[in-house]
């Protein structure tokens, strides 16, 4: 998945559509002793909204790539 | 997937009046269609106002309308054209400038023939172009001014803007390209 391409959001039943940003990395501040995870998703600007592009995160596996960037 | 970038000149503001019915209607239709990054269609029509007692004389001037040059070029909207645009559509993402205003009056324009369409979904070049330049004022003519590029030379027509949400697309997509693919937050 590259910055630019159009992508779907496979759990939604209209199967609505965005164009991929980037990654996002939330870097988890408070580790549990030295076990620290941090959350990666995506994030998208989506096409269906009736507020306008709304850009938002979403869960990277919940994606499906529908026409890749040039 | 392809991408349909499109702009209408119209008669004013309103596609519906304040009882839900169509008011103001569009004059000139442009749609550049793309796909796997090429351009696979270009049109634009010219349409002869239905309810011209209706229109704004400031948004005639800004469209560029001209009632001797629309006898001549318009065509005739009737259901097979209105049939067409939705083969044309279907099935793609629609970008344009303030897109929803466009697909307001597309909207308003089925309904005049009495035409069922689920619309595509759409994406704003307004949204894109704040996100590659950064202005205050998204206006295409402000974004035109303070853009290496692009010209207001031919603005207001609807083929010209259309181009000119291409060339926002592109820029947007040249962006993305040398964009860092993570992005970092703090939880």
């Amino acid at each position: 998945m590259k910055p630019g391409d159009l992508v779907r959001n496979k759990s939604s039943e209209s199967g609505i559509l965005g164009l991929f940003i980037g990654m996002r990395t939330f870097v988890n501040k408070h580790p549990i002793q030295d076990h620290r995870v941090d959350y990666v998703c995506a994030e998208v600007m989506w096409a269906d909204n009736p507020f306008g592009n709304v850009i938002s995160t979403i869960q990277t596996n919940l994606l499906e790539v529908i026409s890749e960037s040039r | 997937m392809r991408l349909i970038f499109l702009d209408t000149e119209t008669t004013g503001l309103k596609a519906w009046d304040n009882h839900g019915k169509p008011f103001h209607e569009i004059t000139e239709l442009a749609i550049i269609v793309h796909e796997g990054g090429k351009e696979v269609y270009r049109a634009c029509w010219k349409f002869f106002p239905r309810r011209i007692e209706t229109a704004t004389p400031i948004a005639l001037e800004i469209g560029g309308y001209n009632p001797g040059v629309w006898a001549e070029e318009a065509v005739e909207v009737c259901e097979n054209f209105i049939y067409n645009l939705c083969t044309i559509m279907d099935g793609g993402v629609i970008i344009g400038h303030n897109v929803k205003f466009d697909v307001g009056f597309l909207r308003a324009l089925f309904h005049d023939f009495g035409i069922k369409f689920k619309f595509p979904p759409e994406l704003d070049t307004k949204t894109l172009a704040r996100m590659v330049w950064g202005f205050e004022s998204l206006k295409m003519d402000s974004i035109r001014k303070n853009v290496e590029g692009m010209t207001c030379d031919g603005a207001h027509r609807a083929l010209k803007d259309t181009e000119d949400c291409v060339f926002i697309y592109n820029q947007f997509q040249h962006m993305m390209k040398l964009a860092p693919t993570k992005l970092e937050a703090t939880a």
